[in-house]
């Protein structure tokens, strides 16, 4: 039987390397939305925070990117226009002055997919899946004790007009309370810095 | 960083009066992992 291009010839890879990006964006969020949070971001002296975009509609859309210092001023205002399924990838390395944390909100009139990527000192590229906001929640404190090992939780509050009062009550691994504290968290502040 | 955590072994249950983001860092020798949220039901 006589094809008209043969599979032989016909180039493959192109299109595996589209489907495990997509994969990889679909797997870190699950699900489009409007608005969409990053708890930590890296940015200025040297450090660089990432993201990858995608359109999953039949229409272009805006994705607004406000990305946050840990005071909560704004350290970027930034928008990408994406055609209909198109993918971007946008990157904001900063200046040159103190590395900075800080978090990100992404916003757009129609549901898009997002995830971030970060680099900071000796670390590899890390990716960072967005958040939802919630009130109550437990966090893992890494179960292994060394030297120079630190554990910290970046907490976030994303509203811009009113404080949030947190507390937080260590358990240790049999569950015993270790320390309990707490802390106001400005409107648009941020722990990570 | 949250002030005055440090290192620990174990779990942290946070409560807020307003809805927050989280994320737990861990940093070692300046290299950074992150671990996930677990919200409570």
């Amino acid at each position: 039987m006589n094809h008209p291009v043969s599979l032989r010839r016909f180039r493959w890879w192109p299109f595996v390397g589209v489907a495990v990006l997509l994969a990889t964006v679909i797997a870190a969020d699950g699900r489009s939305r409007r608005v969409q949070y990053f708890p930590m971001i890296a940015i200025n002296g040297g450090a660089v925070t990432a993201f990858l975009l995608h359109n999953p509609g039949k229409r272009a859309i805006r994705v607004h990117l406000r990305l946050w210092a840990p005071s909560g001023a704004e350290l970027v205002a930034d928008q990408v226009s994406l055609g209909p399924r198109e993918t971007r990838r946008v990157e904001y390395p900063g200046d040159t002055g103190k590395a900075t944390g800080g978090w990100a909100q992404l916003t757009s009139d129609r549901p898009f997919l997002a995830t971030e990527l970060i680099l900071a000192g000796p670390s590899p590229w890390i990716g960072v899946s967005a958040a939802s906001p919630l009130r109550r929640f437990k966090i893992f404190g890494m179960v292994a004790r060394a030297d120079g090992l630190q554990t910290g939780l970046a907490l976030t509050n994303p509203s811009p007009s009113k404080s949030a009062d947190v507390r937080v009550v260590l358990y240790d691994m049999a569950g015993k309370e270790v320390r309990r504290m707490t802390l106001e968290l400005p409107p648009l502040a941020n722990t990570s810095g | 960083m949250f002030p005055g955590l440090g290192v620990f072994d174990g779990i942290a249950e946070v409560e807020s009066s307003r809805p927050i983001l989280a994320l737990s860092v861990r940093s070692e020798k300046q290299r950074l992992t992150l671990l996930p949220i677990e919200p409570v039901r």
